[in-house]
């Protein structure tokens, strides 16, 4: 049986280690705008003319486990 | 449905997150984040920068909740806004959290409610499937 797509899966970013600890703001598949809080990540995006970009806090690699 | 652990960053460790929406409750103004299933989370929560950016603003509009975490004692903000999770959007109380600094938290009160959730440790996958009645 083909595996489902689902909706709500989100993409395994898996980004580089420079964006660990930040918030990104992602169009497509690009990052638009990354900074250490979510209001600075969006403003990096909306001066590049992303107003609804989608937002995800990078965890820090350091951060090994989360509770 | 069955989900796949998502790994954010190189090297780092995959989990549980369902990408999800936020709006204020009868909004428009819509934008994606991702949501950690979080079984130890009370109820579902997001960071405070989340609140304005969908335009919950006033600060008079919020009820204030005492909340504890692994961070210690900090204060949320609470009001409904609307989830979307699988294409169906659900009106919540909605706790923000100046102090998380994070993906959301998909928690019991509202979250597991609507959703029964089981976990695959081993081969790093979840299921989520909607009871009978989701109100």
């Amino acid at each position: 049986m083909p595996k489902q797509v689902c909706p709500g899966q989100p993409a395994s970013l898996n980004l580089p280690e420079k964006y660990a600890g930040q918030w990104v703001a992602i169009s497509g598949d690009k990052v638009v705008g990354a900074a250490p809080t979510i209001d600075k990540a969006f403003a990096a995006a909306s001066e590049k003319g992303e107003k609804h970009p989608k937002m995800v806090h990078i965890p820090d690699r350091a951060e090994h486990l989360f509770f | 449905m069955e989900f796949d652990y998502t790994t954010l960053v190189q090297g780092g460790r995959p989990r549980p997150y369902l990408e999800i929406k936020i709006r204020q409750a009868g909004g428009t103004n819509e934008f994606d984040f991702y949501g950690i299933v979080d079984s130890g989370a009370d109820s579902t929560a997001f960071p405070f920068g989340a609140a304005i950016l969908i335009g919950l603003t006033d600060l008079s509009k919020f009820s204030q909740e005492d909340c504890g975490g692994a961070t210690g004692e900090t204060t949320g903000y609470v009001q409904e806004a609307e989830i979307c999770v699988l294409g169906t959007w659900y009106r919540w109380k909605i706790t923000f959290l100046p102090e998380l600094n994070d993906n959301a938290l998909l928690g019991r009160a509202d979250f597991f409610r609507v959703f029964r959730v089981g976990f695959d440790e081993l081969a790093q996958k979840f299921d989520i499937t909607p009871h009978a009645s989701n109100d």
